[in-house]
């Protein structure tokens, strides 16, 4: 396979998704895998929950008004104060659990792909950046990047926590912008370095030095040529990444560093899970394991397939 | 070559000092460990007789001064907490830790590249996609809820293998201290080792499995085919000397990841490695072990990249240093 | 010795069963492990417990925070400013020398010139000029009255004058806390010899068998784990890694109960969770108006308005739901059984209709808004308190935000992350443990009068204050006769928590220890898990 048949493959699906022909050819090759048709509609079912999560959730688990202590940890089916069933039964706070983790499952996704289109956009530019300039620029940036990696997200967040102070009057997302910021600061060095490795073998082929050839801008090169083809490693890692940011939420949660206590996302539910594991009171630690589950496999399913169909180099 | 190996040494320390820096001044602005440690029932007097003691009246340019004068002669400063010297302290418990790494990078590498190379030579087969599906959930999960789960499995519901902790026999390899010498010592490395595996494990399945589906289709493997090689032979040789190049380079870069982020698995498991040693210190903002860890831990991944660098030249003609370095 | 009885690798492992006789060696796991094992160098729980097993001191708490001797036999005041202390005969330490009253006076030298420690005694060695009388006599004299004598003198362990360390000669007496962390210099008086410190991992004690005092010393070998993940602990003890666990989670505590391979040991502890308000400002922070704007008055100024809140407050609600019944609401600052308590104070019954109706007397009958700021990592269920009362004060008509953040953070911040060094918050969850086992010590350091100068109000991030609470302190401090002394703590707490509100005591922690079956630990008020309040049951 030449160099030229896989631009041309590439640059078909990153800009023809309009154009019919190869949208029919992408869609029939996506679902020839059952498993990922499975998936795509895991995603379908996950985003629907996030869209209309407050119309969905039989109680609002975040209005401390409506939350009461004494609806504490009643297993799943029995009744609440309010007369309602907590089909999922109710956390260490007495918040109904299918409709905390309706809410949670809007913010962890929220946060997930947030942090993470921020975390691509921004360690995409910066990895091409250093594999088309090379040199210093190139040594410098990856050696941030080495920084980067090696400081612990915890110290990340916990360093925001103690300077970023909340006012009273601030609004309660500030506390996701936190969030947010403290993993794209943890997440975008795995995007740059993944990136420039892949630049650099493109960079090497004939069709950039064609187009360089051609007068092109750098800039033109760079996010019309280059971008495009190093795309498949950036999907896969992009929904690893993602997952990894929700769990990695769920992580800064279990150290006392996530999102508020009165509004849990997923992960942190998971987190408050933690202290249940052995008591017995499975439905606090297990069921948002699952839903987490369910949400991560779906977006990976989806990932995985798009990779392979987004591949050149597989299609015969 | 060796013009390029000494730059590259003295951008690491470049790096540690910028890290240095960065550490330094962000534990500084998170709080005063003076807060945390002094008794309860300590007076005003007392209370400034320790933050004089620790040296954190001082502002903090004096502080970070006083840091690198100590720090060329190879001081890094005393534990807060434990005021013993941080690099000793580290170094007391980094082989714990590499232990555990050592041994979950085992796993990922004994069962990943297996599972892969299966997964990529049958893509369709029920097995695969099982593999494939399976993998997802090394990375779905945070670790923390994952060891839990295993702990109460394995430990507590079965108790075939020990809840928390290392080995208690300690036995020296080449003057290294591990307790992987006794049989106690594997049961009790295997739930952690597991669990920190976890997430490598689905990332090795995945790169073998991509590697061996690409290479499957290339010429050469064709070739050895139409010769009449079995497919044995084809997959043993030919296919695994391919797919082994990237797995162990990722794996080389991703050691640093296992050492650096055992964390969360050391604090579940009781491992008395410097993961836990990290988060106890950050919790107590015991600053000069948190700085002289991350220090460590910088150069350690600066190191891994030369190294992978060099073994890519070594490896693949095409690449030469020049291409990668200043 | 871990024993293996795992099944699955029974079969390999038959061999490794035989290791020495298990009948007398115990494995504890605890959730803290100490910064040192030098007693001097840090005045902190987990330290104190430890060491205290090494080392004796001169009098000592029992589980229940009451004075008996261990050095000491007697003691007794001889005048209005000297207490004398007949030491006990024939008491060796771990190396083999003699302990007599020189070795008292040495240790005290040290602990009240120690430098470079993470919070000395000297708050109990300062004052006190000690005199030899005879090798087993001693005299402590001080320059006023000091009916806290027996009480200080629990925290102060003795070590021996013949300890020879590393260090510098003219610091700490030449002994590095280092000296103390390998052994070369760990020779107390106490039941158990120390043997090692893997940190991160374990200390192991051994018995010492020329023990002489009052310990019991039930076992030969004991190790102790450091396991800080709650789950972890008690999965440790349910797969029989651990014989007993402290700290045990309040989540677990209903299983394990119903587990008959585990014996669970609850007591009250000395440690009280209670609510700061901020009573000085007149703009108060973290007080709004009901949407979270700010406000020119601070509401919290108003007795009125902060007995309001405590009203609001279904204590019972929350040691049943938050800590699963394993709590006890709190009307002051020590549990029933302390010294000094008022008998007369009750936890406030909850009342919204009689607290709205307080609200309305002191002109803030539409509400204002509140701010909760807790820790997370420090009490028992911490975080959960801090939303459960944000949940009863907003049902209650006073929207409040909940803000919690891992003690690290947040400590530095509520003592003095505002403007010149005041408490930044407004409304705080904090717990006090009386490390004296009296009413003296919360109430010199929460409610008196926040001066610097004299020590006093050094953890009073609300701010009280009241002349007449102030000068009953003082009297109490120099009143050598318990009785009077009893009244007039119980006086100043009548003041300054029911009549003031100075601050809201919400409940006292009761802790939990959990045990494999066949053990029995007598808990403690002081929180410690030490060996010698292990034996085996009957």
């Amino acid at each position: 396979m030449t160099a030229l048949n896989e631009e041309q493959s590439s640059l078909a699906v990153s800009t023809g998704v309009g154009v019919e022909t190869p949208f029919k050819r992408f869609l029939s090759d996506y679902k020839e895998s059952s498993v990922a048709v499975l998936g795509a509609i895991g995603v379908g079912v996950v985003m629907f929950i996030a869209l209309f999560g407050p119309w969905l959730a039989p109680t609002d688990p975040y209005d401390l008004a409506q939350v009461s202590v004494l609806d504490s940890r009643l297993t799943p089916g029995e009744t609440m104060m309010s007369g309602a069933t907590a089909w999922l039964g109710t956390d260490g706070a007495g918040r109904d659990m299918l409709s905390a983790m309706i809410y949670g499952m809007r913010i962890s996704l929220g946060v997930g792909i947030g942090s993470g289109i921020i975390a691509l956009m921004f360690g995409c530019s910066i990895g091409l950046i250093a594999a088309y300039c090379g040199g210093r620029v190139d040594t410098l940036i990856m050696r941030v990047v080495d920084i980067q990696l090696s400081f612990p997200a915890i110290l990340v967040a916990l360093i925001l926590l103690a300077v970023w102070k909340v006012k009273p009057n601030d609004p309660g997302y500030y506390a996701i912008f936190k969030i947010i910021v403290a993993l794209v600061v943890v997440q975008w060095a795995y995007y740059a370095r993944t990136i420039r490795g892949s630049a650099l073998v493109e960079r090497r082929k004939e069709y950039v030095e064609a187009a360089s050839s051609l007068a092109l801008s750098d800039q033109r090169v760079l996010f019309r040529h280059l971008l495009p083809n190093c795309l498949a490693p950036i999907i896969v890692v992009g929904a690893i990444q993602t997952a990894h940011a929700i769990s990695l939420e769920a992580t800064l949660s279990f150290l006392g560093l996530g999102l508020p206590q009165t509004e849990p996302s997923l992960g942190k539910l998971i987190a408050n899970g933690f202290e249940y594991v052995m008591s017995g009171k499975y439905w606090i630690s297990v069921f948002p394991g699952i839903a987490l589950l369910f949400m991560i496999m779906s977006i990976n399913l989806v990932g995985d397939r798009l990779r392979d169909v987004l591949n050149p180099r597989l299609q015969k | 070559m060796s013009v390029f190996i000494i730059r590259r040494l003295m951008h690491a320390i470049v790096v540690i000092f910028v890290m240095s820096f960065l550490v330094f001044s962000g534990v500084f602005l998170v709080g005063n460990p003076a807060d945390i440690l002094i008794a309860d029932d300590a007076d005003q007097a007392e209370r400034e007789q320790v933050i004089r003691d620790m040296g954190l009246d001082r502002p903090f340019y004096e502080q970070y001064w006083k840091f690198l004068v100590n720090a060329a002669r190879g001081d890094l400063g005393d534990s807060f907490v434990f005021d013993e010297p941080a690099l000793q302290l580290i170094l007391e418990r980094l082989p714990a830790t590499m232990e555990l790494a050592v041994a979950a990078l085992l796993i990922a590498v004994v069962f990943g590249i297996p599972l892969g190379v299966w997964a990529g030579l049958k893509p369709d087969a029920i097995p695969s996609k099982i593999i494939m599906t399976g993998s997802i959930l090394g990375f779905s999960l945070p670790t923390f809820w994952v060891g839990i789960m295993m702990m109460l499995l394995f430990a507590v519901i079965l108790g075939w293998l020990p809840s928390t902790g290392r080995g208690d026999e300690i036995t020296y390899v080449l003057g290294f201290p591990t307790s992987l010498g006794t049989f106690d010592g594997w049961a009790h490395v295997l739930l952690p080792a597991t669990n920190l595996a976890l997430f490598k494990l689905s990332l090795v399945i995945r790169l073998a499995r991509a590697g061996t589906r690409e290479v499957m289709h290339q010429d050469y493997v064709k070739f050895a085919r139409a010769k009449g090689l079995t497919e044995n032979r084809v997959v043993m040789v030919h296919v695994m000397k391919n797919i082994l190049i990237p797995v162990v380079t990722v794996l080389g870069l991703e050691f640093g990841g296992l050492v650096a982020f055992s964390v969360v698995t050391e604090t579940v498991f009781a491992w008395p490695g410097i993961g836990k040693l990290l988060i106890d210190s950050i919790g107590l903002l015991d600053r000069p072990v948190i700085v002289a860890y991350l220090m460590i831990i910088v150069f350690l991944f600066v190191i891994l990249n030369l190294l992978v660098d060099i073994a890519y030249s070594v490896l693949d003609p095409r690449v030469r240093l020049q291409d990668v370095k200043a | 010795m871990k024993v293996f009885r795992r099944l699955g690798l029974a079969a390999v492992v038959v061999t490794a069963l035989t290791g020495p006789a298990m009948a007398a060696d115990v494995t504890i796991g605890i959730r803290s492990e100490p910064s040192s094992m030098d007693p001097y160098f840090h005045n902190l729980g987990p330290n104190n417990g430890m060491i205290g097993q090494v080392f004796g001191r001169l009098v000592d708490f029992d589980s229940n925070q009451q004075i008996f001797g261990r050095l000491a036999e007697s003691w007794k005041p001889i005048n209005d400013t000297t207490w004398e202390f007949k030491l006990r005969k024939g008491v060796k330490f771990h190396d083999g020398s003699d302990f007599t009253a020189d070795d008292v006076i040495y240790s005290f030298k040290r602990a009240d010139g120690y430098t470079g420690g993470n919070s000395s005694f000297r708050i109990y060695t300062k004052g006190k000029t000690l005199m030899k009388i005879d090798d087993h006599t001693l005299h402590i004299m001080t320059e006023a009255p000091y009916p806290l004598m027996p009480n200080d003198l629990t925290t102060v362990m003795i070590m021996s004058s013949e300890a020879k360390g590393t260090g510098k000669p003219d610091v700490n007496m030449g002994i590095d806390t280092r000296d103390f962390n390998d052994g070369t210099a760990t020779f107390g008086t106490g039941p158990y010899k120390f043997v090692e410190w893997k940190k991160g991992d374990r200390i192991v004690l051994e018995k010492f068998d020329g023990y002489k005092g009052p310990m019991p010393q039930p076992w030969d070998k004991v190790t102790f784990k450091f396991i800080k993940a709650e789950p972890a602990r008690v999965a440790a003890l349910l797969a029989g890694d651990v014989d007993m666990i402290d700290n045990v989670p309040t989540s677990d505590i209903d299983t394990l109960k119903k587990n008959a391979n585990v014996a669970l040991s609850q007591g009250v502890s000395n440690r009280v969770i209670y609510l700061h308000l901020d009573q000085q400002r007149d703009q108060s922070p973290f007080v709004t108006d009901k949407a979270g704007n700010p406000i020119d008055k601070n509401p919290l100024k108003d007795a009125r308005v902060r007995k309001a809140i405590s009203m609001m407050i279904n204590r019972p609600a929350i040691v049943e739901r938050v800590m699963e019944g394993v709590a006890i609401p709190a009307g002051q600052l020590l549990p029933a059984g302390f010294f000094g308590l008022s008998p007369t104070l009750k936890p406030d019954a909850y009342d919204v209709a009689g607290a709205k109706k307080l609200l309305a007397e002191a002109g803030w009958g539409d509400g204002f808004g509140l701010t909760i700021h807790g820790p997370n990592d420090r009490y028992i269920n911490d975080a959960k308190i801090a939303e459960a009362i944000g949940q009863m004060l907003t049902a209650a008509g006073i929207p409040t935000k909940v803000v919690t953040m891992p003690k690290n953070v947040y400590f530095s911040r509520a003592s003095k992350g505002g403007p010149d060094g005041t408490p930044e918050f407004s409304f705080v969850l904090v717990g006090w443990g009386s490390g004296t086992g009296e009413a003296s010590s919360p109430l010199k350091s929460l409610l008196a009068t926040h001066d610097p100068s004299k020590g006093m109000g050094a953890s009073n991030r609300g701010r009280h204050s009241d002349p007449k609470v102030d000068s009953l302190i003082g009297q109490a401090l120099a009143t050598v006769d318990d009785t009077k002394r009893a009244a007039l703590l119980a006086e100043a707490t009548d003041i300054a928590i029911g009549e003031n509100q100075g601050i809201i005591p919400l409940h006292y922690q009761v802790n939990t220890w959990a045990t494999r079956k066949g053990l029995k630990y007598s808990p403690r008020t002081d929180e410690r898990t030490t060996a010698y309040d292990l034996v085996p049951a009957k």
